[in-house]
């Protein structure tokens, strides 16, 4: 079916479970790739969606016209990106989306069978462009304990290994993207040895690992499973080998845990409002109801806690379009505004030698501000930083 | 943060109801919430501020209520203990006890009876405003409080005794006799505006808000159109009269053009379609460093070289206070 471009026939009559088949089948029998991102978005936004596609489509700049269109099912969809020019005979990519609502977000899975590349030009490109539409965070730390998490919805019996694909080191003066491979390349092991020895590396050299993306092996004999396939930090699966339709069991536990990580990094101000007079005006009197913050307590291993912190935000860090600024430092502790440039949300973030606190500066913060400071936080001053 | 916002944001941490993350480990703040206090950030409209001014007073620095004992607080912090600030402190608490203020409060707050006033200072600051109330012998009909801060900075806590008087809350006093309050220190800015800060600072903190505002992939035609409404909405700490709002707004605009233009006629701001975020940037923090010498002569500076701004003096205002409060009898 994924052959036939630029659409698959008979879209109308496709369905989720046909899709999942499909899927395994090209797998399988042509060694194709599947890849699934989650994408979370708000319902007011997804409900423009239409609106935000044609707009994206308008765009001089935009290589692509998209479109949307219903399947078979309910909340399912093909999402097609047709070349504007089709002089050098490229070809129409898509995208199956299953739509998952609930009354705060709405939660996109988007498969697809076309390459990396193209993936990265279409979807990437457009969910940059889409305001309130986003990769759902999972974070370093989920990839590091995926072990931990496949046993806790399979059972114990689940063999987990993994393989670094890529992992960010942090250099003393700017921190770089790189491939690391501190063990042969491909060769799967244990979550527990990989753990191990990113603890060493923190405690012997001082240095912090995190991960961005990793490859996964998990076997379970007992209940006939066996898949290949490596995530991000941001969510994307690619799926190199087993059956996709089983794959599923594991899939619908890791969308709640990615909504499970958005309660956590929503932080609202909550404000109620009251109206009352003084010499016959009309006047307003407010009240700040509640303030959601998140707390971590600094850990008895971590070294130069509070000096990180200060290092870190005192200045701005441009390659995660923040702008910091410092409100107060030292005397007695550390206060300042941390302004998200890309996503148009703000935080103050306080420490002391003890504790950090992020709060809301605005009325609400937008999660991918707060994922991006965590991220920061995991990076630079304490690995264990997380939800 | 001034030392003086500094001591308010103590009180305002102590009433806010901050919640953390299930599974974070304390409860950072809130000491005076389990007494049943809680903030309320009131606008008090032309006509009082401008009673307020011809009394010699200012805005109080914080209002709390408990709505249990139906009491009102009003919160004044003292960084420092000058001669001057001696005559203006007898000001504020001669107007606060005043019948008038008191019938602005039950016109605002219909639902309690009683008023305290709570003086907060700084360490040894505390007995001397404590001396300065005896000395003065000010009879108010209103109950007066002292506290003392003391910060542990290497707790990083900050405890809060009482010196003078006993508050109306049996419970709290109770408290504040035995072994007083402590709490954490303040984790963000209160107020957008602390009513005695100077405008460089205040057009600072108004640029870092309309900054995040406009820092996004892209702004949208709408989204660049921004109302004195939608400030408000998005800031609710935002406490102020619709003319200061608008004021501050517009010396930010003079001193940094590059966020866009600012209609004095309804208060809107339009935000610059491609606004160079750097050098806003620059800008804002050259301003955080600028003293309040350094922003008038700035906005001097902007306004000779614009041409028609001149700095107008105000006209005395027209109120109907005498329709509204019973004459001064002195």
């Amino acid at each position: 079916m994924f052959n036939e471009m630029p659409l698959p026939e008979g879209y109308e009559k496709y369905t989720l479970d046909l899709l999942l088949e499909d899927v395994t089948r090209q797998v399988e029998k042509q060694k194709r790739r599947a890849y699934c991102d989650i994408l979370i978005s708000y319902p007011k936004v997804f409900e423009s969606l239409p609106r935000i596609l044609d707009y994206y489509s308008d765009r001089k700049r935009s290589h692509w016209t998209v479109t949307m269109s219903r399947c078979a099912e309910d909340d399912f969809y093909v999402v097609v990106f047709s070349p504007k020019e089709t002089e050098n005979e490229e070809k129409s990519v898509f995208f199956f989306w299953k739509i998952l609502k609930d009354d705060k977000y709405v939660t996109i899975l988007s498969f697809s069978l076309h390459s990396a590349a193209e993936i990265h030009r279409c979807l990437d490109s457009f969910v940059r462009f889409a305001k309130g539409l986003w990769f759902a965070w999972v974070g370093s730390r989920f990839l590091e304990n995926f072990d931990l998490f496949v046993s806790r919805v399979l059972g114990e019996e689940v063999h987990t290994l993994a393989s670094f694909q890529t992992a960010v080191e942090k250099g003393e003066l700017m921190p770089r993207k790189m491939r690391v491979y501190p063990l042969p390349r491909k060769k799967l092991v244990p979550l527990e040895e990989l753990r191990e020895w990113a603890r060493e590396r923190y405690i012997k050299e001082g240095k912090i690992q995190t991960f961005t993306n990793m490859r996964y092996r998990i076997t379970s004999e007992q209940k006939g499973m066996f898949f290949i396939f490596s995530m991000t930090d941001r969510s994307r699966i690619t799926f190199e080998r087993g059956d996709f339709t089983l794959f599923v069991t594991l899939l619908r536990p890791l969308l709640l845990e990615t909504r499970r990580a958005l309660d956590f990094l929503r932080r609202n101000l909550y404000a109620s409002k009251r109206e009352s007079t003084v010499f016959g005006k009309r006047i307003e009197v407010k009240s700040l109801d509640l303030i959601e913050s998140l707390v971590f307590r600094k850990p008895k291993e971590t070294v130069d806690w509070y000096d990180r912190i200060i290092g870190l935000f005192s200045s701005d860090i441009p390659q995660e379009k923040l702008l910091n600024f410092t409100l107060l430092s030292g005397n007695p502790y550390f206060l300042v505004h941390v302004i998200d440039v890309e996503n148009s949300s703000s935080v103050y973030l306080s420490a002391t030698s003890e504790e950090l606190q992020i709060v809301p500066a605005d009325s609400y913060t937008t999660e991918r501000t707060i994922a991006k400071v965590i991220d920061l936080l995991q990076a630079e001053v304490d690995p264990s930083i997380s939800f | 943060m001034t030392s003086h916002e500094f001591l308010t944001n103590i009180v305002g941490s102590m009433v806010l109801n901050i919640v953390t993350f299930p599974t974070a480990p304390i409860a950072p703040s809130g000491v005076l919430m389990s007494f049943g206090y809680a903030i309320r950030l009131t606008e008090f409209g032309e006509t009082v501020l401008d009673l307020m001014k011809r009394r010699g007073a200012r805005v109080p620095d914080l209002l709390l209520v408990n709505e249990r004992k139906r009491l009102l607080i009003v919160v004044e912090c003292k960084s420092a203990f000058t001669f001057e600030m001696e005559g203006r402190l007898s000001k504020q608490i001669e107007f606060f006890s005043s019948e008038d203020f008191q019938q602005i409060c039950r016109e605002i707050f219909t639902d309690l009876d009683n008023l305290e006033i709570w003086i907060l200072s700084y360490a040894k600051l505390g007995e001397k405003i404590a001396d300065l109330l005896k000395r003065q012998e000010i009879e108010s009909p209103v109950n007066m409080i002292v506290w003392e801060v003391e910060h542990r900075k290497a707790r990083e806590e900050a405890r809060i005794q009482k010196v003078h008087g006993i508050h109306l809350d049996n419970n709290l006093n109770e408290q504040m006799e035995k072994e007083g309050l402590s709490c954490s220190p303040p984790r963000r800015e209160l107020l957008i505006l602390d009513p005695t800060l100077e405008y460089g600072e205040r057009v600072f903190r108004m640029g870092r808000r309309i900054f995040a505002f406009m820092a996004s992939n892209y702004i949208t035609e709408e989204e660049r159109i921004i109302t004195t409404e939608d400030f408000r909405e998005r800031y609710p700490d935002a406490i102020m009269t619709d003319r200061e709002l608008k004021r501050c707004l517009r010396y930010l605009m003079m001193l940094i053009p590059e966020i866009g233009r600012f209609s004095s006629s309804t208060g809107e701001i339009v935000l610059a379609k491609k606004p160079p975020l750097d050098r806003i940037k620059a800008k804002l923090e050259n301003i955080q460093k600028m003293t309040e010498e350094d922003i008038k002569s700035e906005l001097f500076r902007i306004s000779e070289r614009l041409g028609g701004v001149r700095v107008k003096r105000k006209a005395p205002q027209k109120t109907i206070l005498d329709k509204w409060l019973p004459e001064k009898s002195d």
